[in-house]
């Protein structure tokens, strides 16, 4: 029994400290608070309420289908793996010199969800037209429990309130984006109850990701070889074929379906004669992988140019909390 | 790798039964005697298992529906597997050997004496029941001189223990019992694939646990597999990855599985049990 409790240790995430910082939320505060994550130290619990809190007064003026302008680069799942998130910028540039569209998927799995997504939210509110941050499907409560988020908040601060602040202000993320009318972003895939992009904007948003029904499919579908719809072996959302999808395209007239939610091993990958890209973006995903990640840089035309990129190297990251993933002994 | 480490890897197996049986995919009445708290393991870990399970189950079952006179089946590296506590009672004419270290086996009989169902279950067998302890590289070694009476066919298991020794150990243990035995069938499960970009993770992660496959370097993927065990001159050699073995589970099952939990990365499932291989020959 040994193992089982050594592997479910995390090493000291509880002596890392966190930042000392209580005054009240400015920019400056911003920047105080951008640079403890970035060293990865999270924030103190009463720091995070206030980001939070910031966060809500940004986002909930967002659409459901956010209007983002080109150029701007398109990031897929990070999952918790802060170090590949730096790495990340540092390939595709800074924000806010660079605009960033990320398509959800920030927690779980990884051992650094709350820096990611606290990190991600903190730049949102700095930069809030620098940078779109959608809803994925594990910015849930529901999926958070199963995969890690709930957990690593528990252990980092001692209790759940962390973990219910950021999934309460998952509610008001955006759940799409459209990208100069043409690219169409969001973190599944489409849904048999939507027909047009007018009819994601008549959803209500601020919610629970639901069991079934349009908002669930959106964070949940997959694009898939056989056509028509298809049943998700996830367990929730659909598979959907390239007639869908072409029909979808057409009739909103998009040149592009972006989208994030499976592993793809060279970081990106194309399909249903490019109506669609999955844009992956932790590599070694889960540690596992061994994965690229990439990211899509769009320019003013929209021409996509990918950035592929490697785990940051393991130096980084303090050896005594890398636990091994599970495998079949 | 050391003996230690090697046996702590049935904590990780039993852990994972665990975990898929607490998730509802399967049932073992007596798993719990052998293990009663394993963390969560993710959905994908549950899935997996529980096709390892069900594979090593069908092939077990192939080989009884095949020689129900009288039959034996030898499981290397048992650890705490259930498999001869559900198969006894009901299966008069089969003979079980369970071979594993001295340490693992004492612990396996402390767990036998103090349920009383095993204890009959065992007891009722009549002295079909057997578990040796030794270290499976010492087979031919006269200190452990064990009785086998394996002159009838015969089925050898290894889930997961062959592949933690040198391929030189692994075919004299294998070796030792096909000579003993004139019919004999075998089941493998190990992983495979050690060398693609998702198989050079896996070796680094193992590594970082001290564990180490040699036997999987020498048999990298299925067809290497079939030719190790055509070597061995069985007509028939099946081999199959553990996705394989998914995609061909029946509908209704899939479905069934496909409730217990979401599944949050498919690719990465399909990855982790493309890794894996059940070969079965006879
Ligand atoms: C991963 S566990 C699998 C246990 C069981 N077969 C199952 O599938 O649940 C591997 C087992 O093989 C045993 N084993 C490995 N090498 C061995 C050896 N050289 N001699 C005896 N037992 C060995 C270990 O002690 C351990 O119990
Ligand atoms: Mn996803």
């Amino acid at each position: 029994m040994d193992l089982e409790t050594d592997a479910h240790m995390e090493g000291s995430d509880s002596i890392r400290s966190f930042d000392a910082t209580e005054d009240s939320g400015n920019s400056d505060n911003l920047d105080s608070w951008l640079d403890t994550l970035k060293q990865c130290k999270f924030l103190s619990q009463k720091n995070v309420e206030k980001l939070c809190s910031m966060a809500k007064d940004v986002l909930q003026y967002e659409q459901n289908v956010q209007p983002v302008q080109a150029p701007v680069t398109i990031c897929g799942d990070v999952h918790g793996q802060f170090h590949d998130l730096l790495e990340l910028f540092s390939v595709g540039g800074p924000c806010p010199d660079t605009n960033y569209l990320f398509m959800g998927d920030y927690v779980d799995r990884g051992y650094y969800s709350v820096e990611s997504v606290s990190y991600l939210v903190a730049m949102k509110v700095r930069y809030p037209k620098r940078i779109t941050i959608l809803r994925g499907n594990h910015e849930s409560r529901q999926t958070t429990q199963v995969y890690g988020f709930y957990d690593e908040c528990l252990r980092k601060y001692g209790n759940a309130t962390v973990w219910r602040m950021f999934t309460d202000l998952f509610d008001y993320f955006p759940i799409t984006a459209l990208v100069d009318n043409k690219i169409f972003c969001l973190h599944g895939g489409l849904s048999p109850s939507i027909d047009s992009i007018d009819n994601i904007r008549s959803l209500n948003r601020f919610q629970e990701v639901p069991h079934d029904g349009p908002m669930s499919d959106l964070l949940w579908s997959d694009p898939d070889e056989r056509s028509n719809w298809g049943v998700s072996p996830r367990g929730a959302g659909f598979t959907f074929g390239q007639d869908i999808s072409e029909q979808f395209n057409h009739r909103n007239n998009l040149s592009l379906i972006s989208r994030a939610h499976q592993l793809v091993m060279e970081g990106y990958a194309w399909s249903h004669e490019q109506q669609v890209v999955t844009i992956f973006s932790a590599p070694n995903y889960c540690y596992r992988c061994g994965n690229l990640a990439a990211i899509m840089e769009l320019d003013e035309e929209l021409y996509p140019t990918f950035l592929q990129f490697d785990p940051c190297p393991r130096a980084n990251e303090p050896s005594v909390t890398r636990k091994t993933p599970d495998y079949f002994l | 790798m050391s003996k230690h480490l090697i046996r702590q890897t049935d904590d990780d197996a039993a852990g994972s039964r665990l975990s898929c049986l607490k998730k509802k995919y399967y049932e073992d009445k007596f798993l719990n005697l052998f293990i009663q708290r394993a963390r969560p393991r993710l959905p994908l870990i549950n899935i997996g298992t529980y096709c390892r399970i069900k594979a090593v189950n069908e092939c077990i079952q192939d080989f009884i529906s095949k020689n129900r006179e009288a039959c034996a089946i030898v499981s290397l590296g048992a650890g705490s597997d259930t498999t001869p506590f559900h198969l006894l009672p009901t299966h008069v004419n089969l003979d079980y050997y369970e071979i594993d270290f001295e340490e693992s086996v004492a612990a396996k009989q402390k767990v036998i004496d103090s349920n009383e169902e095993l204890t009959r279950i065992v007891s009722e067998s009549n002295g079909r029941y057997h578990l040796y302890g030794m270290d499976l590289r010492k087979i031919n070694d006269e200190r452990y001189n064990y009785h086998y009476d394996l002159n009838k066919p015969t089925l050898l298991i290894s889930e997961c223990c062959l592949c933690y020794l040198k391929p030189q150990e692994a075919d004299e243990i294998l070796q030792f019992f096909i000579n003993k035995a004139p019919k004999t069938s075998v089941v493998v499960y190990e992983p495979l694939y050690l060398d693609d970009s998702f198989g050079r993770v896996m070796s680094e992660n193992f590594a970082m646990r001290g564990i180490s496959m040699p036997t999987v370097e020498a048999y990298p993927d299925l067809v290497s597999q079939v030719k190790r065990f055509e070597h061995y001159g069985f007509n028939k050699v099946i081999a199959k990855s553990l996705f394989t073995y998914y995609n061909e589970l029946d509908k209704d099952d899939k479905e069934r599985i496909s409730r217990l939990e979401f599944l949050d990365e498919l690719e990465e499932m399909i990855l982790l049990l493309s890794h894996y291989g059940i070969i079965y020959a006879y």
